[in-house]
């Protein structure tokens, strides 16, 4: 059992809040949707929830220690991040990308351990890589190195996965397969966050969903209580029709009010 | 199994052919049984001068050199994740040569012989101090750190020039910088090993954090890599391993571009991978390079780092165009 | 020789030795200053180059020297100490021509052709000296010089004395012939046609630089010159030089260890410029080769 809590995060840059006195209290078992338009401040608050940014005022505790406190090490246990469009340097084997996934519980010296080797083989197994798993990462299509990514991010198991925008770029097939994963993810037990902007992805498979605009948290709570018509229309500047929202068959549509979003 | 052992056995073969060949060739023939036998049996005669105070220093620091550079462009390539990335790049080979040259403009050296490498080494650190402080916050800004302080160690450079107590300093200076393991002893040798043994310590801790750049900046750091540390150890061993390098030979370029390249179609890309083997390829390039140096028939000597450059610089061209090609995807 | 490309390269700009030794050998003896009128004993004299220097504190009262060159003073202090007390320097450039208003200005065959022109139009007589690299050499310039300042009287003395000390070393020639050869550090070779050559023969040695297949001032490298076996290696004295690389290279561990006893050092300044004191040299190079052990190299 896992918990997550944000008390009061501010982050300011060049003299404007990028997020501002945000509170959020998560747990295990969640999977929850961060929505909100370009510019809301989703990403800036991933990373300090992923104790990568810090921010300027209110603390992120994991368990209920404060992530400031915790070592590089010690953070890297505690959750999985993916950011936005994650890329490869290299052109190293879909395996051995998939290991990196490790690099926190690696010993020092020597090679891996015969124990997370399985660990490996198992994730490449399920997200359907094991066949690709000596093929070059920069040979891959995009819905394949996305799910690479996320086998990397998965691997070492954390009981937290925070992930920004993991279906941007994806196809249909592709996205609902992904989010399908986060879901899943989630059943088993453990916290995922993403950052989405596929609002009808949402509706159907987040169990909660939080809402930022320009920088602040308007709404936060379950699937059904949030994605509602109002809080869209202030979040996106949009005119929605949510209908069964936190079922499998929800739809979310809508036309623009002033502006329009990129969903 | 076989199979993996087949390339590195013949990789050290190769090795120890070339340091033979080394030990071989000089401006003086001296017939390999002469040779062997001086080898067993120590005693001062010509063949055991030749061999243990010129031919076997001067074997051992091209190895060291080579090594030094290879292992640190490998370093240097994984850490900026940029093929192009080499000891010069980042100004250390400038400021190894401004502090060396520092010895030599101020008659430093003359009073005590061994001021030339440890300034030299001054000199690379402050310059690798220098990129880091100026460039931390990323790869591009380091570069272009690198590149100002290149610039800067340049100007310095020109300056002692400009002010060389004589004409004869200036020419030395300038000849020095050309590069060269000529007359070097075991002085040199002592000297810089401890420096460098120091400098592959950094360079080599750095390996399982270069692994995790692969996946760019943000994840390596979620993964728990401390990236200030990997930069202050990838720079600190650059500056001790290539400065000491420098201080003892000149400076001598390409090498470290080039050894990683060489090595990563038979190794792969990974930089865990790379490292050991690009120092080993760059004493190898380096050997070979000082053995050309030595039987390329001329009155004055062909300096090594000019030969280095020479060769040097056409793979450089082919890497721009091959990087050029692989742009667009 | 050293020395003397120094003080050249500082007034021609030029940066290369390897270059200067071209021109020390294409060079001619031009007398652009003829066409002015020399005084016959001249007041304020100017000389632009380190040897020159030498020669005129020697033969003229300092009172009638203008300036000499800013190099000359760590010469002077080795071979005459004192003498250059209260004389002005200057650093061979044109400016200084004008400002010091010199009645005769000597220099040497690479004077820079702006420094020519404008001795020609200041009216002040500019004349070439060549340099000297044999004991013929020095008898030679050391009268030019004397004819040229009014003193020949001067030159003649310092000439006889020269030729007096090299006698007495023809006369007493050393019983056993030692072959020596000179390591500067940076491979130069220092072969026949050199002054240094001409002491060492002087001296009662055997400058073994010819032994080497390549002739006047190319290069050799440390393995060559152990297989040579020479029973001792010169080094130049580092005094009034600046300092330089090569002496890490002249300081190598071998050299140290293999010639230990054996690294005679001598004046640099009197084997760059050819003064009548070649012959103290070469008395001194006798005395020092005399101190070697005996022998043949123990390697």
């Amino acid at each position: 059992m896992s918990r997550l809590e944000a008390n009061g995060l501010t982050l300011r840059r060049g003299g404007r809040a990028i997020v501002q006195d945000v509170s959020l209290r998560m747990q295990s078992g969640m999977f929850l949707g961060l929505i909100g338009a370009n510019g809301a401040g989703k990403s800036s608050l991933l990373a300090m929830l992923a104790g990568l940014l810090r921010p300027d005022a209110g603390q992120v505790a994991i368990d209920g220690q404060d992530v400031a406190g915790l070592s590089l090490r010690q953070r890297a246990l505690a959750r999985g991040y993916l950011p936005q469009n994650p890329r490869a340097e290299w052109p190293v084997s879909v395996e051995r990308l998939v290991v990196l996934g490790l690099t926190p519980q690696l010993p020092a010296f020597g090679g891996l351990p015969a124990g997370l080797q399985q660990q490996v083989a198992r994730v490449l197994d399920q997200f359907d890589m094991a066949g690709r798993a000596q093929q070059s990462v920069t040979t891959l299509s995009g819905g394949e190195l996305a799910r690479t990514m996320l086998a990397r991010a998965l691997v070492g198991d954390p009981p937290i996965l925070l992930a920004d925008e993991p279906l941007a770029g994806l196809d249909p097939h592709h996205a609902i397969d992904g989010i399908g994963r986060l879901r899943a993810f989630a059943d088993q037990g453990r916290l995922v966050i993403a950052a989405l902007h596929e609002l009808t992805m949402v509706a159907r498979h987040a169990t909660h969903v939080a809402v930022l605009d320009q920088g602040r948290l308007i709404a936060f709570g379950t699937t059904q209580d949030v994605m509602k018509a109002d809080i869209l229309r202030q979040a996106f500047q949009v005119d929605a029709c949510v209908t069964g929202a936190g079922t499998p068959t929800a739809m979310v549509d809508f036309v623009a009010l002033a502006r329009r979003t990129d969903g | 199994m076989v199979k993996r052992l087949i390339l590195p056995v013949v990789a050290v073969l190769v090795l120890l052919a070339c340091c033979l060949l080394s030990l071989l060739v000089g401006r003086v023939w001296i017939d390999p049984a002469v040779l062997a036998d001086g080898l067993t049996t120590p005693r001062t005669d010509l063949a055991w001068l030749i061999l243990f105070e010129l031919r076997v220093p001067r074997t051992v620091l091209a190895l060291l050199v080579g090594g030094s550079l290879g292992l640190s462009g490998a370093v240097l390539q994984g850490l900026l994740r940029n093929p192009l990335a080499d000891p010069g790049l980042l100004g250390v080979t400038a400021g190894a040569s401004l502090g060396a040259v520092i010895a030599i403009y101020f008659g430093l050296s003359a009073s005590v012989a061994l001021v030339t490498p440890v300034l030299g080494i001054i000199g690379a650190v402050l310059a690798a101090a220098l990129t880091l402080a100026i460039g931390r916050n990323g790869t591009l800004t380091m570069i272009l750190a690198g590149a100002a302080v290149s610039g800067l160690m340049g100007a310095g450079l020109s300056l002692a020039l400009n002010f060389a107590p004589s004409p004869y300093a200036a020419y030395e200076i300038t000849s020095w910088l050309l590069g060269s393991l000529a007359d070097r002893g075991w002085d040199q040798v002592l000297l810089a090993l401890p420096f460098m043994l120091a400098g592959w310590a950094c360079l080599i801790a750095t390996m399982r954090d270069l692994d995790a750049l692969t996946l760019g900046e943000v994840q390596a750091e979620s993964l728990g890599v401390n990236l200030g540390r990997t930069r202050l150890l990838a720079l600190a061993g650059t500056a001790l391993a290539v400065g000491s390098a420098t201080a003892v030979c000149g400076s001598i370029g390409f090498i470290g571009l080039m050894a990683p390249h060489l090595v990563r179609p038979f190794v792969g890309h990974e930089p865990r991978r790379v490292l050991l083997p690009a120092a080993f390829v760059g004493a190898l390039l380096l050997l070979v390079a000082d053995i050309a140096a030595r039987l390329i028939p001329s009155s004055l000597e062909l300096k090594l780092g000019v030969l280095t450059s020479l060769a040097g610089t056409p793979f450089f061209f082919w890497l721009v165009l091959r990087l050029r090609r692989m742009a667009p995807s | 020789m050293r020395a003397l490309r120094a003080s050249v390269a500082a007034r021609a700009g030029a940066l290369a030795p390897v270059l200067l030794g071209l021109l020390l050998g294409a060079c001619g003896r031009e007398d652009v200053g003829t066409e002015v009128a020399i005084p016959a004993k001249p007041m304020r004299i100017m000389s632009t180059n380190m040897c020159t220097d030498l020669l005129l504190l020697m033969l003229v009262p300092r009172d009638r020297i203008a300036s000499v060159t800013f190099l000359a003073h760590d010469a002077v202090e080795v071979i005459m100490p004192g003498a250059d007390r209260g004389v002005a320097i200057n650093h061979g450039t044109a400016e200084e021509v004008v400002a010091q208003q010199p009645d005769l200005i000597l220099a040497s065959p690479w004077s820079t052709p702006v420094m020519r022109q404008l001795a020609a139009s200041t009216g002040a007589p500019l004349v070439e000296i060549d340099s000297a690299a044999s004991f013929a050499d020095i008898r030679r310039v050391t009268r030019q010089m004397g004819d040229l300042v009014g003193e020949p009287a001067r030159a003649e003395a310092l000439v006889a004395e020269m030729d007096r000390k090299l006698a007495d070393l023809a006369a007493n020639p050393p019983a056993q012939i030692r072959r020596v050869v000179v390591w500067e550090g940076d491979g130069n070779l220092t072969g026949s046609g050199t002054l240094t050559d001409e002491i060492i023969r002087a001296a009662g040695a055997n400058n073994i630089a010819g032994n080497f297949p390549a002739a006047r001032h190319a290069t050799y490298s440390m393995e060559e010159l152990l297989q040579a076996r020479p029973d001792a290696i010169l080094q130049g004295e580092s005094r009034f030089n600046p300092p330089s690389l090569r002496e890490s290279a002249g300081d190598h561990r071998l050299i140290r260890t293999a010639f230990k006893g054996r690294r005679i050092t001598y004046p640099a300044a009197l084997h760059a410029c050819g003064l009548p004191q070649a012959a103290d040299a070469a008395r001194q190079l006798r005395a020092e080769i005399a101190r070697v052990p005996s022998g043949p190299a123990p390697w």
